[in-house]
């Protein structure tokens, strides 16, 4: 049981918006689809939903050809970014509607709305426009909606981008608990690499409407398969070192460590980030970022270093991984 | 302190609404003429009495209403036909939303000339295809059954772009991730004009409403030039 991308092509007038993309999904798992605005991401999640047409390639899902069936009978739960509740109606509403639609029997509508409301936490919403709850509880609303669809798939389209930080965390929470146990495939939509990284089993990076690379988050950090996707995993982010020839060495900056017989730098400023600390230094290759423990004062002279097993090297001419 | 800042706008109101609505009132109830040597004398209702009882009044009364309901009726229904075929998408959209709007750039004094060209008799395209079918002529304008149907049409005909252009106004302040999410939930295109569309749109028709019934009301230039006040 699984969710399958056949190289899937959307084109739009002349442009491809996406193309050539392989992808599987098993149930159970999350696939994160990570990158800048405009790399298709969004494109890619409305073609899994039906929204969207693909142009070339097939959707399989659980071993069935969806690519022509309408977004209605491919029964997905999607939680939109805008989380398009229906402003006019309550939150009780809001989620009977689907229901009523699908023809379930009243007593049956009322007990699912009372029950999923029970596990969101949001009783005392019932009969509130979403107009009077604060952005965490219309995402719930949200996610309210997609569970009671009973769907076969999930589709999270940038689901916390309208919310501070701290409801994310908590919000990632409810998450993992509601959506991510369920064994059904999900498809995270966002462009912040940290939630990404914390929420999904495998990552696909996509670049300008192609699969950059697709793996496990710990694959993505050590071994990425381009300087794009090690520019856009890890923060603070990685260093780029100047270099004469065809390579560019690429260095993370919590890989860098004090050393007597290493580099010798001049501090520009440090960042304080709480359980530890950011140095830009000046280095002869360049400014380089080094991230190092809280505790740590800075010597008369810096000098640094690091280990060549940490050292990313890339293509100079179309940044791929050489090493 | 808040009263406070309301005071200057309030006080404006007073003077430019308040105080006439006040005077009229009791002036309504006073005879100020030459014979009093304009000096209002009160005359116990008098002038109440003698609207009441004026045929006139209430024929034009009745007149005005049933002008007012039939026509901001047609122009709600016709502008919301047209205002939600102007928000789909389709080649050369733009054109036909600029070329919508011309009825209502046009003054009412010439659209309302051509309407009343137009339902002339015995020289007017309408009569002429009734003389060219060998029909009776219909003296359209000049017969008050129909002359007041022909007023409704000139305005509906003028004023219905208006009312499209606020809904259409209104359509587009609706996001489309609610007709995708509705669609996702299995809603067919239908019931989302029902379920979404047009209780979203209430505040712009009652909008559209409001401001056409003022007007509606206080028609005079189209009516004078079509019938020359002969609809009634």
């Amino acid at each position: 049981m699984s969710l399958i991308l056949n190289n899937i092509g959307r084109k739009v007038s002349r442009n491809w918006i996406i193309r050539n993309l392989n992808l599987r999904v098993e149930n159970g798992q999350c696939l994160a689809l990570l990158g800048p605005s405009g790399c298709g991401k969004s494109t890619t999640l409305r073609l899994i939903a039906g929204l969207d047409k693909p142009s070339e390639g097939s959707i399989i899902l659980n071993d069935k050809d969806i690519t022509s069936i309408s977004p209605v009978d491919r029964k997905v739960g999607m939680v939109f970014q805008s989380y398009a509740l229906f402003p006019h109606l309550s939150i009780a509403e809001n989620l009977l509607l689907g229901l009523k639609i699908r023809g379930i029997n009243l007593p049956e509508q009322q007990r699912r709305v009372s029950n999923i409301l029970s596990l969101m936490q949001l009783e005392g919403y019932a009969n509130r426009k979403p107009s009077d709850l604060s952005g965490g509880q219309r995402q719930r609303v949200a996610l309210a909606r997609a569970l009671l669809r009973e769907p076969m798939i999930y589709l999270l389209d940038e689901p916390m981008s309208n919310l501070d930080a701290q409801l994310r965390e908590e919000l990632r929470t409810e998450l993992r608990r509601l959506i991510l146990n369920k064994d059904k495939p999900v498809v995270y939509v966002t462009h912040d690499q940290h939630e990404a990284m914390a929420m999904a089993n495998r990552i696909a990076v996509l670049r300008n409407g192609e699969l950059e690379q697709i793996g496990s988050p710990e694959d993505l950090y050590h071994k990425p398969s381009s300087l794009f996707v090690a520019t856009f995993i890890g923060r603070p982010q990685i260093n780029q070192l100047t270099n004469e020839n065809k390579i560019i060495k690429a260095i993370r900056p919590e890989n860098i460590y004090l050393d007597d017989s290493g580099l010798e730098c001049k501090l520009i400023y440090r960042e304080w980030l709480g359980n530890n600390q950011l140095w830009l230094l000046n280095s002869p290759k360049g400014n380089l970022r080094m991230l190092c423990d809280a505790s740590l004062s800075v010597p008369e002279r810096i000098q640094i270093s690091w280990s060549k097993n940490h050292e990313h090297l890339f293509n100079k001419y179309d940044g791929k991984r050489i090493y | 302190m808040n009263l406070i800042l309301l005071l200057p706008a309030s006080c404006l109101i007073i003077i430019i609404f308040g105080f006439p609505l006040i005077r009229y009132t009791w002036l309504s109830f006073h005879a100020s003429t030459v014979v009093t040597g304009l000096e209002p004398i009160a005359n116990n209702g008098v002038n109440w009495i003698r609207l009441i009882s004026d045929q006139r009044f209430w024929q034009d009364t009745f007149q005005t209403v049933r002008f007012a309901a039939l026509s901001v009726t047609l122009e709600i229904i016709l502008a919301l036909i047209i205002a939600l075929i102007l928000d789909q998408r389709w080649r050369g959209r733009g054109l036909v939303r600029s070329i919508t709007l011309l009825p209502w750039a046009l003054p009412t004094t010439i659209m309302a000339l051509g309407w009343r060209w137009i339902f002339n008799s015995p020289y007017g395209p309408i009569e002429q295809f009734m003389q060219y079918l060998n029909l009776n002529p219909l003296n359209i304008l000049s017969n008050p059954k129909v002359a007041w149907l022909a007023t409704v049409f000139g305005d509906v005909w003028k004023t219905t772009p208006f009312v499209a252009i606020i809904i259409l106004a209104g359509l587009q302040t609706i996001s489309n991730d609610l007709f995708e999410a509705f669609k996702l939930e299995g809603g067919k295109p239908k019931e989302a004009l029902i379920e979404i569309t047009l209780p979203l749109l209430m505040p712009y028709i009652l909008l559209a409403i409001i401001f056409r019934l003022a007007q509606a009301f206080g028609v005079f230039d189209l009516i004078q030039i079509m019938t020359g006040g002969g609809a009634s």
